[in-house]
């Protein structure tokens, strides 16, 4: 049975507002709202590049949306979509890392490393996609267009990506706003935007500390992409397939490379 | 206990049984994925669909044992501070 892409849609939205709900109550809203508006800004920028680049395409959504059998032009409009990314899977990916990043905190405890906490987040949150990424390519909600190792359809290099995005995103969130502390390589550059030290962040505004974390987020993007790079090209020393379908979006770097 | 932690009991509470149910959300869009991957065509390199869910369990093991884990551990957690309170 196809399950069309609104299921996923209305699971993701049902689901997003009952974790703000308890993660309001958790964190409180300004540090929710701050973890929500650097889950679109992280996640909408990363899935935008890779849908730019070819590497994958949201079909479903691409003007093939249907219910019912009924093709919905312009389902939505833009205001449901981040560019090119449904806002659905921006708001998937913070109600999946928020309850992820919280368990991890409080099962490995305040005196383990924020890298090893962030990493077992990423960790659980790929398991979870093992299972959410298969059923997704057999509906074509998104289908994968670029070479690579592919398990049960899906390539190797998404399950990194997955890891990598929680990765730098939970380590940035603990370091910068439920610690209030800084990062010594951003240190200079922060004095000079922000105009005080940043490497104790306790007598800051909420407001402010969000700014700065958005700037580290932002000074972690390069480094995001280098390490998702660099290992998903090792990954294509093992590729067994070249893309198994042609982007929908016109610019397919990926397409180069494969898809013969 | 950590920085996501309240100090006074009543608001500790309200923020256990926030994560509690974090948890158990968690848990349920396991469940909801798992009847998806039922429901829907095989996986690719699948024949069947219960082989979907016999692998959806495989994968999927670390991410609800360890919401199950911290479910156990917010309860304890919970449990004490309900003794707190008088």
């Amino acid at each position: 049975m196809k399950l069309d892409s609104w299921v996923l849609d209305v699971v993701l939205y049902v689901f997003f507002l009952l974790m703000l709900r308890e993660g309001r109550l958790v964190l409180g809203k300004e540090r929710t709202s701050i973890f929500l508006w650097g889950s679109i800004l992280w996640t909408a920028i990363i899935e935008n590049a890779m849908v730019i680049l070819g590497g994958y395409d949201y079909f479903a959504y691409s003007g093939y949306y249907t219910i019912g059998g009924r093709t919905i032009a312009g389902y939505g409009g833009w205001f449901s979509w981040a560019l090119f990314v449904p806002l659905a899977i921006c708001l998937g990916w913070f109600l999946l890392s928020l309850p992820a990043l919280l368990i991890s905190i409080r099962i490995l405890g305040d005196r383990t490393n924020i890298w090893v906490k962030a990493a077992f987040a990423g960790l659980m949150l790929v398991s979870f996609d093992m299972l959410l990424d298969p059923i997704s390519v057999v509906n074509e909600w998104w289908r994968w267009t670029s070479p690579g190792f592919y398990l049960r359809g899906v390539t190797l290099g998404n399950y990194i990506g997955w890891f990598f995005l929680l990765f730098f995103f939970g380590a940035v969130f603990e370091r910068t706003v439920l610690q209030k502390g800084g990062f010594a390589w951003l240190s200079g550059i922060e004095g000079r935007i922000f105009r005080e030290d940043t490497m104790d962040l306790s007598g800051m505004e909420t407001a402010r500390i969000g700014k700065v974390f958005y700037f580290r987020l932002m000074a972690f993007l390069p480094i995001f992409f280098v390490c998702c790079m660099g290992v998903a090209t090792v990954t294509l020393a093992f590729a067994n397939n070249w893309g198994p379908f042609h982007s929908v979006f016109p610019n397919n770097t990926f397409g180069i490379v494969g898809n013969p | 206990m950590n920085h996501t932690a309240q100090t006074d009991p009543a608001g500790l509470e309200t923020t256990l049984r926030a994560k509690l149910r974090m948890a158990y959300f968690l848990l349920l869009l396991f469940v909801i994925h798992i009847v998806e991957a039922y429901i829907t065509f095989p996986f690719v390199d699948h024949t069947t669909t219960a082989q979907n869910v016999i692998y959806g369990f495989i994968v999927a093991a670390p991410f609800y044992t360890i919401s199950i884990v911290f479910i156990v551990l917010t309860r304890r957690d919970l449990a004490a501070v309900r003794k707190e309170v008088p």
